[in-house]
Parts: C-alpha cells; sequence; structure tokens
C-alpha cells in the first residue's frame, strides 16, 4: 500500500490537471477530501491503491490513440467505445435505432447522488464533459445490446482516465448493456468510473460489466442506479485478472413492485484485489432485491464483498436476498465477507449468506473414481460453480466471449 | 488367473484400524458377495479398494491384474477398468451426466491405447446404454444426481458402469434405499453387464438383493475380517439366522 502523503500528491497533481483542461477554476474538488484508506469503514478491506507510484495523466479529449480492437468481437450490437476515459464517436456506432439517441452528460439532469461522496466522484464529475448520455424513449425494444468498450491505450506514463456513462430508460422501454474493460497500457493506469442509470417504469434492463484487470491497473467503478416501479434491472459483474478493483454498485428501488437483481463471479489470481460493494436502498413498498456473489480466488488473491441492504420505513413487503458464495483454491487466498442490514419497516423477508470454503472432496473424489484427473475434475467443478452466474448473460455471443477468458483464467488458476 | 487379489488388508481412519487382514481373491466371470453387519468395514473395503483418500493403508496388498492398485490415483484405478458404485452418489450442481461421461469415457479409452468417441458415436453409445438400465435419457443433460429419486441415482450409477465397461465393478450397498421395482431394474442391468470376463462384488447388508443378482460367492465381513465364506446359500442362512449366529461360531473358532 502507498503511503498518505503520495496519495495527496497525486491528489493535487489531478486537481491541478482538472483546472488546466477545463480552465475553469469552479470545477474544484473538495480539498477536504482524500482518497480513503484503511482508517475509513467502507475501504478498510480495500483501502485505494495505485500500481505504482509515479505521475498520473489525465488526457484531454484531442490525444487519444484508437486502440486496438475490431467490432466484429462482439457480434451484432451498438458499440460505443471510449479511449482513455473519454467518449469516440468517430470510433463508435453512428447510426442508432429509434428511440435511441446519444448526447452529451452536461444536458442530461440526469445526476444520481452517491450515497457517500468519494474524491473519486469529485474527479470524475470534472470531467463529466467527456462522457456520453444515451436516451431510451419510452416503449422502445432494442435487440441487440449496446456495447461500451473501455480501453485505456498504451502510454509512456501513468494515465489516470475517467469514464462517464448517464442512461435514461423511458417507461416500458426493453435493452441490454454491457461494459467492457480493456488495459493495453503497461504503465500504472488507474480508471475511475461513474455509470448511472435510470431506469423508468416497467422498463426492463439488464447490464453486463466484463472487468479484466492487470497488473498495472487500479479500477474504481461506480454504478449507481434508481429504479422506478415494475422496473427490472439486472446486473451481471465478471471480475478477474490481477490489480486493484474496487465496485461500487448503489440501486435505488423508487418504484413499488420494482426488482433488482445482481449477480457477481469473481476469478481471483496472483494478487488481485477485488471489492464489491453494494448498496441496496428499499424505498417504497413490494419490492425484491436478489444478490449473488461468488467468486473462486487463488494465488495470493483477496475478495471482499460487502452488501449493505437499507430497508426504509415506508418499504413493508420487500424482499430482499443477498448470498455470497466462495470457493479457496490456495492457502494464500483470502475473502471478507461482510452483510450490512438496515431494516426500518416491520413487515419484510431478508436474508443473507457468505460461504468460505475448499473445493468439496466428495465430488472431487467422484469425478475421479469415473476416470477424469485432479485438475480435469477440479476444473469440471469450479467451471459448474460459475456456470450459475454466466448464465445470466443472455446474449450469446457476450457470453461466450466472456465464457471464453473465465475458462481460461480458470485453466491457469488450477494449474498453479 | 485371479482378476483382483486382495491379500492380508489392513486399513485405518485416524487411529481407528477398520480392515484387520482381509484376503479375497476374485476371478473373472464371477460374483461375489460381501455382506456383513453395520460398521463390519464392508464400506470402507469399497472405499479403500476404489482409492478414497480418507483411509490409510496400513499394510497388506491389492492386485488387480497384476498391477499394484493401491500405487494408482483414483483415476487411473478407473482407467485400469475398477468402478465403484457410489452407495451415497454425490450430487453436482451444473455438471450434466453427459458432460463429465464423455470426459470419462474418453480418458478410459486413451488410457486403453483407443482412440476417443467423436459425439455422434458417443450419444449412440449413450442411447443403448440407457435403455439397459431403463433410465430417461432427459435425466442424463440434468445436473448430476440434484433432485433424482433414490432409484434414479442408483440407476445412474449402473449406466456410468455400463458407460465405462469396468472389469471389476464394486457395488457398494446399491440396494439401500431402493423399493422392490427400482431393485430389479437395477439387478436387470448389472446381470446384463455381466460377461465371462468381468467380475462384480456386491456390498450389501440384506440378502434381498441377492435374489436377483445371484452370487457365486458370499463372504461374511465381521469386525474387519471375513470370518465365513460360502456360496449363495450362505446367504439365504444368513438371512434365516442373522448375523449373530455367524458372530458366535467366529467367538467359538
Amino acid at each position: 500500500m502507498k503511503t498518505n502523503p503520495a496519495l495527496e500528491e497525486l491528489k493535487s497533481s489531478l486537481i491541478s490537471q482538472i483546472q488546466h483542461l477545463s480552465g475553469n477554476a469552479d470545477i474544484q474538488p473538495e480539498t477536504a477530501l482524500s482518497f480513503p484508506g484503511v482508517k475509513n469503514e467502507e475501504w478498510k478491506y480495500s483501502p485505494f491503491q495505485i500500481p505504482k507510484d509515479t505521475s498520473f495523466v489525465i488526457q484531454n479529449e484531442g490525444t487519444h490513440g484508437s486502440g486496438q480492437f475490431s467490432s466484429e468481437e462482439f457480434g451484432e450490437c451498438i458499440l460505443l467505445v471510449f479511449i482513455n476515459g473519454a467518449f469516440q464517436p468517430n470510433l463508435s456506432e453512428k447510426t442508432f435505432p429509434s428511440g435511441f439517441r446519444v448526447g452529451s452528460p452536461e444536458k442530461s439532469g440526469n445526476s444520481i447522488p452517491a450515497f457517500e461522496n468519494t474524491l473519486f466522484s469529485q474527479l470524475n464529475d470534472a470531467t463529466r464533459h467527456q462522457g456520453i448520455y444515451i436516451d431510451v424513449a419510452p416503449k422502445t425494444v432494442i435487440e441487440k445490446p449496446v456495447i461500451f468498450l473501455h480501453l485505456q491505450t498504451a502510454q509512456a506514463t501513468g494515465l489516470w482516465s475517467q469514464p462517464r456513462v448517464e442512461i435514461n430508460v423511458g417507461e416500458r422501454a426493453e435493452i441490454s448493456f454491457a461494459e467492457i474493460w480493456r488495459n493495453e497500457n503497461a504503465q500504472p493506469t488507474v480508471v475511475n468510473s461513474i455509470t448511472e442509470i435510470k431506469v423508468g417504469k416497467s422498463a426492463f434492463v439488464k447490464w453486463l460489466n466484463f472487468e479484466k484487470g492487470t497488473a498495472s491497473l487500479s479500477q474504481v467503478h461506480q454504478t449507481r442506479v434508481e429504479t422506478e416501479e415494475k422496473a427490472v434491472f439486472q446486473h451481471v459483474v465478471v471480475a478477474m485478472g490481477e490489480g486493484y478493483l474496487r465496485n461500487n454498485l448503489e440501486i435505488k428501488i423508487n418504484g413499488s413492485q420494482g426488482d433488482a437483481h445482481m449477480y457477481g463471479l469473481t476469478l481471483g489470481n496472483h494478487k488481485l484485489l477485488v471489492d464489491h460493494h453494494t448498496f441496496i436502498n428499499h424505498k417504497p413498498e413490494n419490492t425484491t432485491s436478489n444478490q449473488l456473489y461468488k467468486g473462486v480466488f487463488g494465488g495470493k488473491s483477496t475478495g471482499v464483498f460487502n452488501g449493505k441492504i437499507l430497508v426504509d420505513q415506508e418499504a413493508q413487503k420487500t424482499n430482499a436476498y443477498q448470498s455470497s458464495k466462495n470457493i479457496l483454491l490456495s492457502p494464500d487466498a483470502k475473502v471478507f465477507a461482510k452483510p450490512q442490514l438496515e431494516i426500518f419497516a416491520d413487515d419484510v423477508k431478508c436474508s443473507h449468506g457468505a460461504t468460505i470454503g475448499q473445493l468439496d472432496e466428495e465430488p472431487v473424489f467422484y469425478l475421479r473414481s469415473r476416470g477424469l484427473d485432479l485438475a480435469t475434475a477440479r476444473m469440471l467443478l469450479v467451471q459448474a460453480f460459475a456456470s450459475e452466474i454466466l448464465m445470466k448473460i443472455d446474449n450469446k455471443n457476450l457470453r461466450e466471449l466472456v465464457e471464453s477468458e473465465v475458462l481460461a483464467e480458470m485453466d491457469r488458476m488450477i494449474a498453479g | 488367473m485371479g482378476l483382483l487379489k486382495i491379500e492380508n488388508l489392513t486399513a485405518s481412519i485416524g487411529d481407528k484400524e477398520i480392515l484387520k487382514g482381509i484376503n479375497l481373491t476374485v476371478n473373472p466371470g464371477e460374483i461375489h458377495a460381501i455382506m456383513g453387519p453395520n460398521g463390519s468395514g464392508k464400506s470402507t473395503l469399497a472405499s479403500v479398494l476404489a482409492g478414497r483418500e480418507d483411509y490409510e493403508v496400513t499394510g497388506g496388498s491389492v492386485t488387480f491384474q497384476d498391477v499394484d492398485l493401491l500405487e494408482l490415483s483414483p483415476e487411473d484405478r478407473a482407467r485400469e477398468g475398477v468402478f465403484l458404485a457410489f452407495q451415497y452418489p454425490v450430487e453436482i450442481p451444473g455438471v450434466t451426466t453427459i458432460n463429465f461421461l464423455k470426459t470419462a469415457v474418453n480418458e478410459v479409452r486413451k488410457y486403453r491405447g483407443e482412440d476417443p468417441l467423436d459425439a455422434v458415436s458417443f450419444l449412440k453409445m449413450m442411447k443403448e446404454k440407457s435403455k439397459l438400465v431403463e433410465i430417461d435419457q432427459a435425466l442424463l443433460s440434468r445436473s448430476l444426481n440434484e433432485g433424482f429419486s433414490g432409484g434414479e441415482k442408483k440407476r445412474n450409477e449402473i449406466f456410468q458402469m455400463a458407460m465405462l465397461e469396468p472389469k471389476l465393478a464394486i457395488l457398494d450397498e446399491t440396494d439401500s434405499g431402493l423399493d422392490i421395482d427400482a431393485l430389479r431394474i437395477v439387478a436387470n442391468g448389472v446381470n446384463k453387464l455381466k460377461t465371462p470376463n468381468n467380475a462384480t462384488i456386491v456390498v450389501t447388508h440384506y440378502q434381498r438383493l441377492l435374489d436377483y443378482i445371484v452370487p457365486d460367492f458370499v463372504h461374511v465381513l465381521w469386525n474387519g475380517r471375513i470370518v465365513k465364506s460360502g456360496t449363495k446359500e450362505l446367504a439365504l442362512e444368513l438371512e434365516e439366522k442373522g448375523y449373530d449366529w455367524v458372530k458366535a461360531e467366529t467367538a467359538l473358532a
């Protein structure tokens, strides 16, 4: 972990870069905030870490490279490309289905406040204009997924990237999105992203977040969601690779009969540190949230699941379920699971549970007694464990894309 | 020539010695029944033969077709042709029978120097063998044993046995928890798989199963030793007189 003075220095460097970029002294992160460390309760298992003590550069829109990707690899989709934190209209889909409109977040009026005011939010807010705003008109049904490809490209220096995505999905609209994170920069890189999603009345939104870390990468992702009456929101996150990875998923269920489903799969290898921090707020009556986070941890990786559920006093007949299931493949891997239930209504059904253990020996023996070798048996069982989450990705192309990388990572974990 | 030769086998779990010197020879074409009261060591013997690592072999030897079986990993024992039908088949959510069995069959074939089966031949084989044990093919595409009835689980064991074509099948309390119809179906499957070249060890508490799978030899296991061996008539005698009779006889000897 880096010392505080280094992070303080980083903070002032980032602030002066932002002021210079925007030429606007009003856009000024609150200087009282710092990067969170172990003393902050919400960050104690995952104090913010930079890959290496170096200078980090926030790029302005003009200086981005093109990045390496092929639009074919994602199949039929609406591809929207971000490079080093800024939306690139010239590399992205230019014609959109009717009811689907793209603009700048500055005009969105969309802002969803975070549960906790952090320096990360302040910094990202200051470069909000580099992001994208999407408006999905009421009753619009779009079959093909909208894919945000977030590329961090090779640099000569440290890179600080601040993508921003804001979405407003109208009443009865149905659409699915995926954020795919790729890092090509061998230099130290930090991604500080914010994604805001408003899900209108009776709308149906599915979200996939595929996060692949590298040793030189720290990622802090904030996803903030507000849902209206009878809206259904499903979030799937698949996290793997190396480095530091913090996910804040905050969902406010604002309308009655709203459903939120959250699924996570983490493959921890090397020294990966992953913290899935969820915060679900049930506001009115008759709403449901369901969380299932699974993780397989090898090497010296660490996994954290912190699931906070807040049930307001008005939120009678809330159903809130939360489960974290983890397999440790190595003696040096660690998992922390922390449920936090704050329930102010009296007629609710809430449950939470966490399991942390090694792969069960009985199924391993069973498969070996049928002729499968130890590695194949373990692989099959880990795959089966993960499949429950992967099956939640309905889009076949996306599922196969994620699955192939997941299987390759599992192979490496079991061999290691 | 013996297919399986167990000599003076002792094994323990923790500090507790469970097998106290087992001697048994099984030839191709034979069916042996191992009977005995609860806790006599029957299931331990089955587990030790299959290579379950909870047990420590403390002495003796097990030779399977001239190979030292105890030196082999569980998977290599399976590939050599040893099959254990589990007393309590495990449930594995997310793994279908077809899925793992295709890998298993091809691992065994590879070990024997045979080419892997392609998907079409595998499905054809599966179809034939599932008829043999009267198992619904739909079950085989479901998560292994998850939500299966007791009878379905045991039929699935025999189905896997049919697919893997072992030289020695060990049925560990396959009759436990089965009603008479399920018992008959399972026993029929086992009988149909019988050839002059393979052998079966039936581990059971009750004589009931032996009405359907008729043994050539019956052994009584008690307190970690085989205390009495005989032909199928011995099983009937046990049914009639109970195990106390053998215990008393052993104590006198």
